[in-house]
């Protein structure tokens, strides 16, 4: 097998080969190394590639996997790692000029769980300062170009883990997501994104975040992949006490079940507010394919979503907490953009902040009422498609509107992603068309708690039907 | 409220917090004027009614109103 149809397969597509001893894990990261250094100068997607340590790891699983050691299917697989994740000996930037020689002393709990697995980490990939962004424009280490169109962004804040699957340098990424962090890049790049219920993964092991609403997430080129991703990831974990000691249950068997009879709700509000046409009717033909699979298609209202503007007000409180210990000593070593939102947001009043929680609880409570009338919401992730690198301005339906990196604003990039970090929902987004420029559309689909197992099942049918699935970038051919 | 840089100083000097330049607080004066609209909606709404525990299912009993 070439190098070049290594890269192209998929986690599901290359297990069974390196179970039966057909592929080798160092031909396959060899593989991958060989795609990252061909791409970086194009993409800038990482942040430290781990050339000798993913050599050396996969040395390991090689000769182990001969013993007899085969560790399930992602042994042997090549993977990267937001470099907002703490990686035992290996400086762990954030994305940041004040953490650039940061050297953690232990793995992140993502991290441990997926070399337990038995994955290869060949890179630490680029971000967002911070994470505190949706664009992926780093001023310290560069932006990251997002692989359909290398002039646009990919998403934030990380976009590299995103750039990085859809462009078959990595089989899948491991990014977090605060505020739609894991799902705006999947969307921007053609990729799945998940994002569990909050307490499904354990967050142990990110850097300087909020305490509210951070999750841990994979990004990967299928459905199942993406399946095979959280049974790895998900569980509880003693370290952590914000996980939840509930049952896992086995995602990959459950993806081929029909989703005939399902009840899909469709936002009548808030969703669609701002969203682009071409994105709009991809999103309905999605929504109708799911129709034809059987579903059930109703319109849903969440009246409070009209205040979800000051919930987004409150967490700022929580961001400059996360940083004021570092904003003490390195202010000088922040971005000025950065530096001033976090010095802002000390202004929030106790008061405000406690309403704002209440405000949240408001939001959580509409969507435990409707989703006892349905049992997904189907939604677009992204409302318009990823702008140019540098631009101020978003293209919507062919008119340009001013954008807002992050912060309270009027068209704000998680505006349709950061409302399942106020209810912790578990929410996917799988990818559903392009758009006349050729930029990916993302379907976002939101369940229950505790039920991304069925969120798997009703993306993996959708998947099947659609013919987006896998879909690569031309920059890989 | 029209948020000003003078009463930004005035509050890092009455409640603490991290000091900040000139030339930081003039920056900040924008970004604080849209958290004090937000926080003039949240003043503005009656959330008396939103309670920390609630009931799921309606045919369980009585929900909240």
């Amino acid at each position: 097998m070439t190098t070049e149809s290594l890269n192209l397969l998929t986690i599901t597509e290359l297990a069974p080969l390196i179970q039966s001893r057909e592929v080798s894990p160092v031909e396959v990261v060899e593989a991958a190394l060989a795609q990252a250094d061909a791409l970086q100068p194009v993409l800038n997607s990482f942040i430290t590639l781990l050339a000798d340590d993913a050599r050396r790891d996969a040395k390991e699983r090689e000769q182990a996997i001969k013993a007899g050691d085969y560790r399930g299917p992602l042994d042997g697989i090549p993977i990267g790692i937001k470099d907002n994740l703490a990686t035992k000996g290996i400086r762990t930037t954030v994305g940041s000029k004040v953490l650039r020689d940061y050297v953690p002393q232990e793995d992140a709990a993502a991290v441990e769980a997926c070399r337990r697995a038995g994955a290869i980490v060949i890179g630490k990939e680029n971000l967002h300062e911070f994470a505190a962004g949706g664009t992926s424009e780093n001023p310290h280490y560069g932006a990251v170009h997002n692989p359909w169109d290398i002039e646009r962004i990919p998403g934030g804040s990380s976009g590299g883990g995103a750039a990085n699957v859809a462009a078959r340098v990595t089989h899948a990424s491991i990014g977090t997501d605060l505020a739609g962090s894991v799902r705006i890049p999947a969307s921007y790049c053609g990729v799945v994104g998940l994002k569990a219920t909050f307490g499904r993964v354990s967050q142990r092991g990110i850097q300087v975040t909020s305490h509210n609403g951070d999750h841990v997430g994979p990004m990967t080129r299928s459905v199942a992949d993406c399946a095979i991703m959280l049974q790895v990831l998900a569980g509880n974990d003693p370290a952590d006490p914000s996980t939840v000691p509930v049952d896992v249950p086995d995602y990959l068997s459950l993806l081929g079940q029909s989703i005939g009879g399902l009840r899909i709700g469709v936002p009548t509000n808030y969703y669609f507010d701002m969203v682009d046409d071409e994105v709009d009717a991809s999103i309905r033909k999605a929504i109708s394919s799911l129709g034809e699979l059987g579903a059930n298609v109703s319109d849903v209202e969440f009246a409070t979503l009209k205040y979800m503007e000051l919930v987004r007000a409150g967490t700022g409180a929580d961001s400059f907490i996360a940083h004021e210990h570092l904003l003490k000593q390195h202010r000088d070593d922040y971005s000025p953009e950065l530096a001033s939102r976090m010095l802002a947001s000390q202004f929030s009043l106790g008061r405000d902040y406690a309403k704002a929680l209440k405000v949240q609880r408001l939001i959580e409570d509409e969507f435990a009422q409707v989703l006892q009338d349905v049992d997904i919401i189907a939604t677009p992730t992204m409302a318009f498609p990823p702008r140019r690198i540098g631009a101020d301005t978003a293209m919507i339906s062919g008119k340009e509107h001013p954008l807002r990196v992050s912060g309270a604003g009027d068209l704000y990039l998680g505006h349709n992603t950061h409302v399942s970090n106020a209810t912790g929902l578990p929410t996917i987004t799988v990818p559903c068309g392009l758009t006349s420029e050729g930029l990916p559309i993302g379907l976002q689909l939101i369940g229950r708690p505790f039920e991304e197992a069925l969120l798997l099942q009703a993306a993996a049918q959708y998947e099947k039907i659609s013919g987006w699935g896998n879909s690569a970038p031309e920059l890989t051919n | 409220m029209p948020v000003t840089k003078e009463m930004l100083r005035a509050m890092l000097e009455s409640l603490g917090g991290l000091d900040m330049t000139d030339d930081e607080l003039e920056k900040a004066v924008p970004q604080v004027q849209i958290y004090a609209d937000q926080a003039a909606k949240l003043q503005a709404l009656d959330l008396s009614e939103v309670y920390s525990g609630r009931l799921l299912h309606p045919e369980e009993g009585t929900t909240r109103s």
